[in-house]
C-alpha cells in the first residue's frame, strides 16, 4: 500500500487570519467558512450544503508545538 | 491485519531567534470523525500523540458536540506549560477514514473516554493518546521517511 499524502495546509489556508476557525470542504479542496466562533462556521458551512466539513483552528501564532 | 501508511503533514514555522531562516515541522496528523454517544459528530484533525496519556480535544469541540461540560465528569490535567487544565470526559467514538488509492474507503473504528479541555482550544485539533488509541493499534513512525503506519 502506496503512502496516502498529508493535506496541503499552507495552500489551503493561505489568506485565512491567525486565530479562525475553518471548515474545509468533505474533499479538503477548498475553504468553505471560517470566522472567529465554531458554531457560526460550522452553520455557514452547512448553509452551504456542506453537512460534514473538516474543522480546524488556525494557530493564533506559527510557533513550534510541545504538548 | 492491514497497514496503512500516512504522510507526515509539513507545517512551516516563520524565523525565530532559535531559527532563523525558520522551519518546517512535520507532524502525524490525521482526519478523525467524533462522535457523540447522542449522534452529533464533528471532523477533526488529530495528532498521534504518544505521550499523551488520553485522547483529548479542544472545549469548545464538546459544545459542537451538544455535550454539556457542566454534566461531565472532571478531573484537572497537565502539560508544557500548564498542570491545571480543567478536563471533561465523555465516552466517545471516533472513525478514521481511510481513502486508499482507487478510491476504497475503510473506516477504523474505535471508542474511548476523551477529555475535552480549554487547554486546546488554541490548537484546534485533538491529540490521539494512549489510552484507546495506542493501546488499539500498533503505531510505526518514521520521521525519516516522513511517514507513519498503523496497523488495523
Amino acid at each position: 500500500m502506496p503512502t496516502l499524502p498529508a493535506i496541503d495546509l499552507t495552500e489551503l489556508l493561505k489568506g485565512i487570519p491567525r486565530g479562525a476557525w475553518v471548515a474545509i470542504s468533505s474533499g479538503h479542496e477548498r475553504v468553505i467558512a471560517f470566522g472567529s466562533e465554531l458554531r457560526a462556521v460550522l452553520e455557514e458551512a452547512k448553509a452551504k450544503g456542506e453537512r460534514d466539513p473538516l474543522v480546524m483552528r488556525v494557530p493564533e501564532s506559527a510557533s513550534a508545538l510541545i504538548l | 491485519m492491514p497497514v496503512y501508511t500516512f504522510a507526515y503533514t509539513g507545517i512551516s514555522i516563520p524565523p525565530s531567534d532559535p531559527f532563523p531562516n525558520g522551519q518546517t515541522v512535520y507532524r502525524p496528523y490525521l482526519v478523525v470523525q467524533i462522535v457523540a454517544p447522542s449522534g452529533q459528530s464533528l471532523t477533526c484533525f488529530v495528532c498521534l500523540d504518544t505521550g499523551a496519556d488520553h485522547c483529548v480535544f479542544p472545549l469548545t469541540f464538546a459544545t459542537a458536540l451538544g455535550l454539556d461540560p457542566l454534566q461531565m465528569k472532571m478531573q484537572m490535567t497537565g502539560g508544557v506549560g500548564s498542570v491545571a487544565n480543567a478536563t471533561y470526559y465523555e465516552t466517545i467514538t471516533s472513525r478514521i477514514p481511510i481513502t486508499d488509492p482507487n478510491g476504497n474507503v475503510t473506516t477504523v473504528e474505535f471508542q474511548t473516554l476523551a477529555g475535552f479541555t480549554a487547554g486546546m482550544d488554541a490548537q484546534g485539533i485533538g491529540l490521539l493518546g494512549q489510552l484507546g488509541f495506542f493501546e488499539a493499534f500498533p503505531v510505526t513512525f518514521n520521521h525519516k521517511g516522513k511517514a507513519f503506519s498503523i496497523e488495523v
